[in-house]
């Protein structure tokens, strides 16, 4: 043991034994207790539905123990798929020539920018009697696969390529170098992106709804739409919080060790030779599954359709603005509340900490009908004033999609090394003024990327958005759904078309992330 | 350049916050309570904005009275409603099926409305309490594949879904408001036995579940399934976009008598907190107007509910479809239909 | 009045001690290098004095000002030090110039310039200010970061083993230079490191640390030549360790009679008793003739001298360090002798610290 990992060793127990401010510690509870409004308001319902007897007769019925178990079944299978396909593609992305790699980044980015429950429509038109459970698999994870891949090709472009060459040197094989030497190193990464997913998974409901394959999301929507019955919504919901919450205390503890450390030097990059129709798959599968072939069936059925009107431009324009509006502003809210989360979790580990990041977290596992709820329930409880107007609905937003931001945000600001802090304090700067200076500046593309993603999924966000919006107000996916439901496909696919185009940007954007240092700025 | 950017969409988010702020129209009082007239009221409509928004023009063109309209999908307006409890900015709700006008009128958010607008739709097609009233009807009807089947060998009675034969080539939407009110029919019909060996039956026989009638009729339409239970309007308005000739979905009527043969409405009700607000009622008993019954008949093929209106042609006539002794929003009876469903793993 | 003093220091991690009753006087303007093997507890005496750890009892005081006690605890950014970590840790969003330019205080523009030039020229890197970080050399990056920690005038400089991460060729060259600028800017530095060249070339003083105790405190040359007990002569430099008798001021061995003295803080042994002798490879000459026989065995060839190995009659090996070039050949006989006092220590005498492991890590 060298002493250079020793002092290394000491120096992060040295920045840790001062333990987590106060202060800090209180603003991410505040923060993290907005996410916790959607469970408070269920709790409340919960109760209302009266404890004990009503809350065992509702939740132990056969149905319910199905759909609770298609959607654990759904939400493991495509976790487990977007994981290996996922890394898989930033392999290829990050370490094997391929010509235009730019190119190919931003394709395996825009899988984001199609709604799920637009892709379950394209997909019928080709497919109209693709259901159930498979159908729901594939399209799912074709389009999830970017919330891993993005982050794991730039833990790849980070890692250093020297451990899986000592790996091969000591008699491991490709395969067996990657496990062993740089699976660890991306690994944090990996398990991030695949907590979105599985997260997503779990409260998906317009892509389920369409693929006919009933999960919690499904009994929770028929409980609120056929019996009125809130309260047992609220219990069904409750099993998904129950759930979620799962899920996150489980990837905290196999995510372990340490969010990564940023490494210079560059990694190899192998040539594809022989395996160029295996990289071509890979790279092709989610993009071509999950972006072409809906948008060519939404295309098809323009085609087909009667009402083919000239499109209303001014309409259109406004719903885009909107949108556009909409998903800043949300965006912005949910950075704002997401980052004394993040600094929290990424330097400071206790059970509270824990606590409060998993808090976080809770609104990415309900469906957008429930938020929706809640925050209608909380605004007219505290600020009746603000019903209804934006203030609320960028709230929603913000409890929504929180957790999009916390993940990649809390890695970007653990990857800022505890020395460049320490030459900091050292050369005279407050912690605060180190905080604002180095961390953030370090973690700004972390920020970005996290304010990225939370744009997107405002863009396509469709319940909670009609239910909290203000009378009036439309975005695109509000006017695709108002006109799909009466079958003006003709009229629908403008508005499908910009929907996906304008999420598109911040989706290529997102691809274009590279590293900190000064040269790549 | 990354810190101007940054600064760049800070702004420009700020910047629409406030232009939203005070531009959304009608930011609404913690209710919607008004007393005489005002020339405006907020409508929450369950029914579609391509479809509604004509409507409300002429009554605005007519009346020169404003109104907000919030457009959303029926259930979850009404969850939206009960939610919002007294504190709704809504004075009146426009709903796609009667179930959400019962849960309402059972939670005592509805105002009751005048003897006149509740006269104006006979018994059976509109509220027992005169909290609602009833706008149009849906005919439940029999969809099928009209390439796999002839007309001659499409059933005339919804028992036909419990043999064999049609095992996994028929799909329901038991989540559905409209199919609940029908299994309801069936239970005041033919008695709660026969109603529960025919659930029993029906879940045995590998329904394809779906969520609402239009996917039904999408999936006969695409060849997916055979046949399956909808409300007739959704046909129509299918056959409006893309022509009837082109329509691979045919349309069947249950014989009468047949509990599959009933009449779903559409409804209004006045919200309790708008109950003087003479703007409200004005619009509902617009909406039970010649000019609006006329208009839905035209543009949605639907039933008009009031006397003297033709309904559209090609549909059986009003009389022959029964609504038996059916409270169509009686929710007891509704929350009895929903446990037989959920006892045989439908919903 | 030394200008830093430090006075039982203790720092613990939980229940382990890692730092047991430290003192500590730097002169101003000195160079003072704590040499001691991994895990001695020296980077976390660094980190103390930084005020990057609390401390469990003592005080650390520079110039008149308390800076560290169990009550007292000022916080890094208000101590005016100077840190340079063994990895340079240049912020690598920023260029050379604006590294540099990172902890001065507000000041005009045209002074900062000013200043900065001057540090980058003064470090041997000029014409670089516009430089990024990743574009720099090991060696390179650690000079910016000995300019950034001396750009606001710190009043106490702490270097990390600032050269552990460079090449050795590198690292003897840069030694220099850095030595070279601290004096010029009059600057006291406290420098940590286990390679004893560096501590020995560089430092004023050097204290040898050994499991979280000073074991000796004095000039290099006090530290090389005269070593308070056996591991701290064996730590600081290359031994010839034999078994003697002593007698009055000689000890009786296999090299002959030989003029030894007794350390300091060791008792004065009685004539006829065993003591343990130790010498440097570099008191011992060759000759052609006369002195003790022996016999060559290897040669360390190392460019400019050669530790060369040499049997005695008695069958024990020794070590002599003869410079280049007339180097002897393997096999030839020669004579030695010891050209230097020699040190005795007592044969088995505690070290000075109890529980004696496995010495250098």
């Amino acid at each position: 043991m060298t002493s250079s990992h020793r002092g290394t060793r000491d120096r992060r127990k040295g920045s840790r034994s001062s333990g987590a401010p106060p202060w800090l510690v209180a603003l991410a509870a505040v923060c993290a207790a907005a996410a916790a409004i959607p469970l408070v308001y269920l709790i409340v319902r919960a109760l209302d539905a009266g404890i004990a007897g009503s809350v065992v007769a509702t939740l132990w019925r056969p149905r319910v123990l199905e759909l609770a178990l298609n959607s654990i079944t759904l939400a493991v299978a495509v976790t487990g798929t977007c994981l290996v396909a996922g890394t898989a593609s930033a392999w290829v992305l990050t370490r094997v020539r391929i010509p235009a790699p730019g190119i190919w980044i931003l394709i395996a980015a825009l899988p984001l920018a199609v709604p799920s429950y637009l892709a379950a429509y394209g997909w019928l038109v080709w497919v109209p009697s693709m259901n159930g459970f498979w159908a729901s698999w594939l399209l799912l994870s074709a389009v999830c696969v970017p919330y891993v891949t993005l982050p794991v090709a730039a833990a790849l472009r980070g890692a250093s390529g020297n451990l899986h060459d000592v790996a091969r040197t000591l008699g491991r094989g490709p395969f067996g170098a990657f496990v062993s030497a740089t699976w660890p190193q991306i690994r944090p990464a990996a398990i991030a992106g695949a907590l979105l997913v599985c997260l997503y998974a779990l409260s998906d409901f317009g892509l389920v709804s369409l693929m006919r394959y009933p999960t919690l999301t499904w009994g929770i929507n028929a409980a609120y739409g056929a019996s009125f019955n809130r309260n047992q919504a609220a219990l069904l919901a409750l099993v998904l919080v129950a759930l979620a919450l799962a899920v996150v205390t489980g990837e905290r503890s196999i995510r372990g060790g340490q969010d990564q450390v940023a490494v210079r030097g560059a990694p190899p990059v192998i040539p594809s030779g022989r395996w160029k129709l295996p990289v071509a798959v890979v790279l092709m599968a989610a993009p071509v599954l999950g972006v072409l072939v809906p948008v060519l069936g939404l295309l098809s059925r323009l085609l087909e359709a009667e009402t083919l009107r000239s499109i209303d431009v001014p309409r259109l324009l406004g719903a885009v603005g909107a949108t556009l509006g909409l998903a800043v502003a949300g965006a912005l809210l949910a950075t704002l509340l997401a980052l004394p989360i993040a600094a929290l979790a990424a330097r400071h580990k206790s059970r509270l900490v824990s606590v409060i990041e998993a808090t976080g977290f809770l609104g990415h596992g309900l469906p957008g009908i429930v938020v929706g709820l809640s925050l209608v329930f909380f605004a007219l409880a505290v600020v009746p004033a603000l019903y209804q107007s934006v203030i609320v609905l960028v709230f929603g937003y913000a409890v929504l999609f929180m957790p999009k931001a916390i993940g990649t945000m809390r890695s970007g600001i653990a990857g800022v090394p505890g020395s460049l802090v320490e030459v900091s304090r050292m050369l005279g700067l407050s912690p605060l003024a180190t905080w604002w200076r180095v961390t953030a500046r370090l973690a700004l593309p972390s920020i970005g990327v996290g304010a990225l993603l939370v744009a997107i999924s405002v863009m396509k966000e469709l319940p909670a958005t009609l239910l909290l919006r203000p009378t009036g107000i439309s975005t695109l996916a509000t006017e695709l759904w108002s006109r799909t439901t009466v079958f003006e496909f003709g009229a629908a696919a403008p508005y499908a078309a910009a929907l996906v185009l304008v999420a598109a940007v911040p989706a290529v954007v997102l691809s274009g992330f590279r590293g900190v240092s000064k040269e790549d700025l | 350049m990354r810190t101007t950017s940054l600064l760049t969409a800070l702004a420009a988010g700020a910047t629409v916050l406030a232009l939203a702020g005070c531009s959304a129209p009608g930011a609404p009082a913690a209710n919607g309570a008004s007393s005489g007239s005002d020339k405006a009221f907020t409508l929450y409509s369950g029914r579609d904005e391509e479809l509604v928004q004509p409507l409300i023009d002429m009554f605005e063109d007519e009346t020169g009275i404003e109104v907000d309209v919030r457009y959303g999908n029926t259930p979850e307006l009404g969850a939206l409603l009960l939610e919002e409890g007294e504190q709704t900015p809504a004075d009146v709700f426009l709903s796609q099926d009667a179930g959400a006008l019962g849960a309402l009128s059972n939670a005592d958010l509805f105002a009751p409305l005048p003897e006149e607008t509740n006269a104006a739709v006979p018994a059976g097609f509109t509220s027992a309490d005169g909290t609602w009233v009833g706008v149009t009807g849906r005919a439940r009807v029999i969809v099928y594949d009209g390439q796999e089947l002839t007309a001659a060998q499409v059933p005339d009675s919804v028992d036909a879904f419990t043999s064999p034969e049609w095992a996994g080539r028929f799909g329901i939407a038991p989540s559905n408001a409209s199919f609940q009110a029908f299994v309801t029919a069936y239970r005041v019909l033919k008695g709660v036995e026969a109603a529960d060996a025919w659930v029993k039956a029906v879940a045995a026989n590998s329904p394809q579940i779906f969520e609402n009638n239009l996917a039904i009729l999408a999936a006969v339409n695409d060849g997916v399934i055979d046949a399956g239970l909808v409300n007739h309007y959704y046909w129509f308005a299918q056959a409006d976009e893309t022509g009837a000739e082109n329509l691979r979905a045919q349309l069947a009527y249950p014989k009468p008598g047949d509990p599959g043969a009933i009449v779903n409405v559409t409804g209004a009700g006045i919200l309790h907190g708008a109950a003087d607000d003479a703007d409200a009622l004005e619009f509902v008993n617009f909406l039970v107007s010649p000019t609006a019954q006329q208009y839905f008949v035209e543009e949605t093929f639907e039933y008009p509910l009031v006397e003297g209106i033709e309904a559209p042609q090609g549909l059986p006539p009003l009389d022959s479809l029964k609504n038996p002794d059916l409270n169509l929003s009686d929710l007891e009876s509704l929350e009895a239909t929903q446990e037989l469903l959920s006892r045989y793993g439908l919903i | 009045m030394s200008w830093v003093s430090i006075d039982g220091l203790q720092v613990a991690y939980g229940d382990a001690t890692v730092l047991d009753g430290i003192e500590l006087e730097i002169p101003r303007g000195s160079i003072v290098a704590v040499l001691g093997p991994s895990g001695c507890g020296k980077t976390t005496l660094l980190r103390a004095v930084a005020g990057l750890l609390p401390i469990a009892a003592g005080t650390i005081r520079v110039g008149e000002r308390l800076l560290s006690s169990p009550s007292v605890q000022v916080a890094p950014e208000k101590r005016g030090m100077g840190w340079v970590p063994q990895d340079s840790s240049l912020f690598p969003h920023l260029t050379v110039g604006e590294n540099i330019a990172f902890g001065m205080p507000r000041g005009s523009r045209a002074d900062r310039s000013t200043r900065v030039a001057q540090l980058v020229d003064m470090v041997g890197l000029g014409g670089m200010v516009n430089r990024a970080p990743s574009q720099l050399s090991g060696g390179q990056a650690q000079r910016v970061s000995l300019a950034r920690a001396l750009a606001p005038r710190p009043d106490l400089m702490l270097l990390d083993e600032p050269f552990a991460a460079l090449d050795p060729l590198l690292r003897s060259a840069l030694r220099v230079e850095v030595a070279e600028v601290l004096r010029h800017q009059h600057s006291t530095s406290l420098l940590v490191t286990h390679d004893q060249e560096e501590a020995l070339s560089l430092a004023d003083y050097v204290a040898v640390m050994r499991q979280g105790r000073i074991l000796q405190w004095g000039t290099p040359v006090e530290v090389y030549e005269q070593p308070a007990n056996r591991w701290v002569a064996s730590f600081v430099g290359d031994t010839v360790e034999l078994d003697g008798v002593w007698y009055g001021g000689r000890v009786e061995c296999a090299l002959g009679l030989v003029e030894a003295a007794s350390p300091a803080d060791g008792p004065s042994p009685g004539d006829g008793t065993p003591a343990h002798l130790v010498l440097r490879p570099e008191w011992i000459h060759l000759h052609g003739t006369g002195g003790i026989d022996a016999t060559v065995t290897a040669i360390a060839y190392g460019g400019h001298d050669a530790l060369v190995s040499l049997e005695l009659s008695t069958g024990q090996t020794v070590r002599a360090r003869v410079a280049a070039p007339n180097l002897p050949r393997r096999g030839d006989r020669v004579g030695l002798s010891v050209v230097h006092t020699a040190l005795a220590y007592p044969p088995a005498a505690p070290t000075g610290v109890p529980s004696v492991t496995g010495d250098r890590a």
